[in-house]
């Protein structure tokens, strides 16, 4: 038993953790935290409950065994006191302390070696779960900026947990048996000197939770200081060239010094309102003498008690609560983590999409939407409403329209990001929900804006595509996508790593890279989202030759900015608000004067634009120097 | 940013981490050293009941407890405990407050000093990581100070108190409850120091092992897109038991030795049972001295096992001082101290510039030219030719290598940096809006804008009309947390704010990302409103806009290789014909049908 005579479980402020980001937004039931974080932590445990069991059991035993040298002791006094000590009953009081120490740190290095492995083999277990779990959730999940999320989850709120698991199941149960077995034991020498015992570390116990509800009265105010005060750094840091070059730095900089004093103050203010019934709780538990040397001697001038019943109140008694402050310490410990554990459990239960089964017929390069109508999970205004198209085998259909009316979200329920709310999404003839995910995959290509790469060679990146393929179709694929140069020019051409430790690509060598993974993949469909919207001169010309020798002969969804380059399309949709406003050829609908007609002539002028005529006379559009149109 | 490496950065200061904080805590120093000996007084008080406790065993054995002394027992236990309670409070009370506002001053003169390095050097180190700094690390550091500074000062404060009172009373008796600390002492040492060095071997496979997990789930869609699930779930997998290899190999490696320092100390339990036996049997000491070291011994090595406790949590404040001191390290940016001479015409010249991120490897050489008042130069040139750079050195985001900077027939070296911002304008590629009211967003570089003029400004921006569609006007909420905007809307505005403030040189850095056509119309006309009557340069991607520049200059691997009017450089058919040729076929590209 550990008798710590001044340092008890003390509640630190400023150590909650600071919203840097709105994802960490901090918990709104501080409340309601402890118990239900404490109960998902321990559900991680069951599928090593072998290892955990045998830890506990392991660290129960070191810690009756800790309690061990303080009995010792108490003997040497009791006989001492009775003036029976000798050399040979010293010594083996000496080798009795020796054992139970030795048994003690044995017992706990094993328990905390099997805790510690039994809690590795617990976050791999997570982290393959959810690694699995992954590629069957909906693809819109794991996509953009939930990809940042769910990498955190992975890796660091994961990780965080370690500790807990690895340390609070063994050690918090030692703690729990070691108070429970020194309290039944002081009962059954004396009662009354127990009582007074127990009265003092209970009187601790209230103190700290009067201590711990007050500190939580004031949390939400503490927490919104310290988000105004996180908020207001990280906005003045962020914004830094924009406070500094428009000479704001003086105003802003005063509105984040008194959120940084405002903070500091309520932190002091916090700590003086707590620090009352905080330190005489930790003080009360460093002394169980107040209440047991008063009693004792009372029963002791009253001669209602044994001297050898007394000395052990004074030895052993004196220790008691020490335990208690791990137990405080842990379930601290286990609210803290209550945000990490829960996001591991919701992502490690996230909803899976359910696959269908194979098909009957191969289908056909047609891609339909049947009266589509789709909101985000949590959205609170539907994306798409009774969306309604059909792209024939080998033609090419656009969409356009302006940001946010719903493009990108029909491109991905084409690959099935998320399943519709209502309607039917058909690709090749078969609703995407019933075909198993392989061959909904088979089915569609899709290259997005940003191509990401594997740590690894060029060739291994396009062998994804279709590991079976041989050189010479790669280096076909390569050329078709104006590729093979470039990749032949770095240092050990195929062979050459790309990536973090790689060769660095420029944005244009890496969209054609992906293309070129799109030709090997060999789909009938192709779906382009924005493949085309980065203006780059001089990849331009190759990225477009290479979009070219991808589309030709496939069914093609495109997401277009630029109009010009869909004015052969054979169907143009007109997305707005969710819905198709238009569609037909471009000359039929310029023909119409509606929606695309107003983009067509906004496309048209901003092309014509020029800046430099701006600055002299303040002219807009300029007559074109020498531009073709 | 062409590059974002960076020269300077992550070097501890010359005085080191230690210092730099205790300087920052300026005035707080001595309340918080005096908390810090009252702390010792703590410790003192907690020794009292147990001192007097063996006394009253001591007393029992030699039958001297009188009524007396059992009354003067009772009161000096009070006493102690009422004493710990009192000195704890006092001391708590001034660590606490003297360390939270020490910290928040701290952090006042973190960001006062950030602002005053170069702004090219605080987006090198990233915006993020300079918050990280500001807020977390800051945590950190006081986590430590207030408490677990003074939690491993009292755990090492009382056993101190008490062995020196075992030394006047027994002076070999102490020195065997002494022996064990004295041998764990180095163990420790060096268990800690084996902790260090395999935390950080653990801190690197573990990186490249994390590097795994995430490129898995970044890659997820092409992974699934490819159907390549369990191929790389394989690889996902084996990173995972990399992870958990790694951490059962160090837990081997440590857990021994952890056990083993805070187990030697422990052996001075029974070694000073049998010394103590020993010698009392030896008649050398009596029993009241047995009793003595036997009440007290188990005081002594308990408190000491706290001291590991606080030992994580001061590595983790270790880390952050350090990055705090590392960003108090960076020279900040030398500007005059009282304005000198107004810069005069909106001229804009560059002489001879050269500048490098890193020592060798220069992104400008000797570049040369001049933008006269209320014309237009516009930069361009492929990916990583040095034109952001140029865009930054103008508005001095850093400081040139060589050659000089200037605008209005002034170095900007010696301009303020109120007299070089009133002269620019900057336009980012990603503009930055900040929590607040559109309108506060707008009259941002001039707080004192009329409503008339805010909506003017936003009139010629292109942007009245949205913002009178947004919910609350032009007193909707926008930026972090607040109402939805577009790129384009966004970006038009960030020209508003710029067309308020007013100043008579733009720098435009163009976007390279097409926004759809009513937006990318609206945002021209934005920008050919704001550049109007200016003196503007801009790095241009969308070469139809700068067609009419007076000026444009082709980089090349940081070196100006052609220069010229649009019609004189498509007679020299050089670059930027070839640029200019190249982007005319694009813009005849129509899908699945070529370019021509």
């Amino acid at each position: 038993m550990t008798t710590d005579t001044d340092a008890g479980a003390e509640p630190v402020p400023g150590q909650a953790r600071t919203p840097v980001d709105d994802e960490a937004a901090p918990d709104p039931e501080p409340a309601a935290r402890g118990s239900g974080a404490f109960a998902v932590l321990l559900s991680f445990t069951r599928e090593e409950a072998g290892r955990y069991v045998l830890a506990t059991v392991l660290a129960t035993l070191g810690t009756l065994c800790q309690l061990g040298p303080f009995f010792v002791i108490y003997l040497a006094i009791r006989d001492l006191v009775a003036g029976e000590a000798t050399l040979s009953s010293m010594l083996t009081q000496a080798g009795a302390a020796l054992l139970f120490l030795l048994a003690y740190y044995a017992l706990s290095a094993v328990s905390t070696l099997v805790s510690h492995r039994a809690a590795f083999r617990t976050l791999a277990r997570l982290r393959t779960r959810i690694g699995q779990r992954l590629t069957r959730v909906p693809m819109g999940r794991v996509t953009g900026s939930r990809s940042g999320t769910i990498q955190r989850t992975l890796t660091d709120e994961v990780e965080r947990l370690e500790g807990f698991l690895a340390h609070a199941v063994p050690e918090a149960t030692g703690a729990v048996v070691a108070v429970l077995a020194t309290t039944v034991w002081m009962f059954l020498i004396d009662w009354r000197l127990a009582l007074a015992a127990v009265a003092c570390l209970a009187a601790s116990l209230w103190l700290s939770g009067r201590a711990v509800h007050s500190s939580q009265q004031l949390m939400g105010g503490y927490l919104a200081a310290m988000a105004r005060m996180n908020g207001s750094v990280v906005e003045m840091v962020r914004g830094m060239p924009i406070v500094r070059t428009f000479n704001r730095t003086g105003d802003t900089f005063t509105e984040t010094r008194d959120a940084i004093r405002a903070a500091a103050e309520y932190q002091a203010d916090w700590g003086l309102r707590l620090l009352p019934a905080f330190t005489a709780s930790f003080t009360l538990a460093a002394s169980p003498a107040l209440t047991v040397v008063p009693v004792g001697l009372l029963l002791w001038t009253t001669d209602s008690i044994a001297l050898a019943d007394l000395l052990f109140f004074f030895v052993l008694g004196l220790g008691y609560g020490a335990q208690v402050t791990t137990l405080v310490r842990f379930s601290a410990q286990a609210s803290e983590l209550g945000h990490a554990a829960r996001v591991v459990r919701e992502l490690k239960a996230a909803e899976e999409l359910p696959e269908g089964d194979a098909p009957a017929d191969p289908g056909d390069g047609s891609v339909e939407f049947v009266d589509v109508s789709f909101r985000y999970p949590g959205a609170t205004r539907a994306a798409l409403h009774g969306v309604s198209f059909r792209a024939d085998p080998g033609t090419v259909t656009a969409l356009v329209g302006p940001s946010g009316a719903g493009k990108s979200t029909v491109a991905q329920l084409v690959c099935r990001f998320f399943d519709v709310d209502s309607g039917a999404v058909r690709v090749g003839g078969s609703d995407v929900r019933a075909l198993p995910f392989a061959e909904l995959m088979e089915r569609v290509s899709f290259v997005l804006q940003e191509t990401f790469l594997f740590d690894d060679s060029i060739d291994a990146n396009l062998r994804l595509a279709r590991p079976e393929a041989g050189t010479d179709e790669v280096e076909a694929a390569c050329r078709a996508a104006q590729a093979h140069d470039f990749i032949t020019a770095l240092p050990e051409g195929y062979a050459t790593r790309i990536g973090e430790h790689g060769a660095r690509l420029s944005g244009g060598q890496r969209q054609r890279l992906s293309i070129a993974r799109a030709l090997l993949k060999d789909a009938q469909i192709i779906v382009l989202d924005e493949a085309t919207a980065f203006i780059d001169p001089e990849n331009e010309v190759a990225t477009q030759a290479a979009i070219d020798e991808l589309v030709r002969g496939r069914t093609v969804i495109m997401i277009a900015h630029r109009l010009s380059t869909v004015v052969g399309a054979d169907q143009i949709l007109v997305i707005d608000d969710g819905q198709v406003t238009e569609r037909g050829r471009h000359a039929e609908l310029l023909g119409r004067d509606g929606r695309y007609a107003q983009m067509w002539q906004a496309f048209e002028s901003a092309e014509q634009i020029a800046l430099g005529r701006a600055v002299h006379d303040g002219t807009v559009a300029g007559a074109s120097a020498g531009s073709g149109e | 940013m062409d590059s974002s490496a960076t020269r300077h950065h992550n070097q501890p200061s010359p005085r080191g981490p230690l210092r730099t904080a205790w300087s920052l805590f300026g005035p707080y120093r001595r309340p918080f050293a005096f908390a810090l000996g009252l702390r010792l007084l703590i410790s003192f008080a907690a020794a009292v009941p147990v001192v007097t406790l063996v006394w009253v065993i001591e007393l029992i054995r030699t039958d001297g407890l009188t009524g007396g002394r059992v009354l003067a027992a009772v009161l000096t236990v009070i006493a102690g405990v009422a004493a710990q309670y009192g000195f704890s409070y006092v001391s708590y009370r001034i660590a606490w407050t003297s360390t939270f506002r020490a910290v928040g001053r701290m952090r006042e003169r973190t960001l006062e000093h950030v602002q005053r390095l170069p702004i090219g050097t605080v987006r090198d180190i990233g915006s993020g990581d300079v918050s990280t700094t500001l807020t977390s690390d800051m945590d950190a550091v006081s986590g430590y100070v207030h408490h677990g500074l003074p939690q491993t000062l009292g755990a090492l404060a009382l056993p101190g108190f008490i062995l020196v009172g075992l030394l006047t009373v027994d002076p070999p008796l102490a020195a065997a409850v002494a022996v064990s600390v004295l041998v764990a002492t180095p163990l420790y040492i060096w268990t800690t120091r084996s902790f260090g060095t395999t935390a950080l071997e653990r801190a690197n496979l573990l990186a490249t092992a994390n590097g795994r997990i995430t490129e898995y789930i970044q890659g997820l869609a092409v992974i699934r897109a490819l159907d390549r699930n369990a191929q790389r779930l394989e690889r996902f997998r084996a990173a995972v038991e990399d992870v958990r290899r790694i951490n059962n190999a160090l837990a081997t490696r440590l857990v021994p030795r952890t056990f083993l320092a805070m187990g030697v100390v422990q052996l001075g339990t029974p070694l000073t049972i049998a010394a103590a036996g020993y010698w009392y049997a030896g008649g050398r000491i009596d029993a009241g001295t047995v009793l003595v070291f036997l009440v007290l011994v188990l005081r002594v090595y308990t408190p000491l096992l706290e001291v590991a406790g606080g030992a994580e949590q001061a590595r983790l404040a270790d880390a952050a001082l350090r990055r705090i001191d590392s960003l108090h390290a960076l020279a900040p940016q030398v500007t005059p101290e009282h304005p000198g001479e107004d810069p005069g015409e909106p001229s804009v010249r560059c002489v001879d510039v050269s500048f490098g991120y890193q020592e060798d490897t220069p992104v400008l050489r000797e570049v040369s030219f001049d933008v006269p008042p209320r014309t237009m130069t516009a930069v361009v040139g492929p990916s990583g030719s040095g034109k952001s750079t140029l865009l930054a050195l103008l508005a001095r985001f850093y400081d040139v290598d060589a050659g000089s900077v200037q605008v209005g027939g002034v170095d900007v070296r010696d301009l303020t940096e109120e007299q070089l911002f009133g002269m620019f304008t900057i336009v980012f590629q990603d503009p930055y809006l900040f929590q607040g009211t559109v309108r506060d967003n707008i009259a941002f570089g001039r707080p004192e804008a009329t409503r008339e003029m805010v909506e003017n400004a936003a009139r010629r921006a292109q942007a009245h009309a949205f913002i009178q569609e947004l919910p609350h006007g032009y007193e909707t909420v926008v930026g972090e947390g607040g109402a939805t905007l577009s790129g384009g809307e966004r970006q038009r505005i960030s020209i508003a704010r710029a067309i308020v403030k007013d100043a008579p040189v733009i720098l435009l850095d163009e976007a390279t990302a097409a926004l759809d056509p009513l937006n990318e119309r609206a945002v021209q006309e934005a920008f050919a409103e704001l550049v109007r009557n200016r003196t503007v340069l801009v790095v241009a991607h969308r070469l139809n806009t700068i067609r009419h520049a007076d000026q444009i200059l082709v980089l090349d691997g940081g070196r100006v290789v052609e220069r010229g009017t649009h019609a004189e450089l498509l007679e020299t058919a050089g670059r930027y014909a070839g640029l200019w040729d190249e982007r005319q076929r694009a813009a005849r590209w129509r899908v699945g049908q070529g370019q021509d």
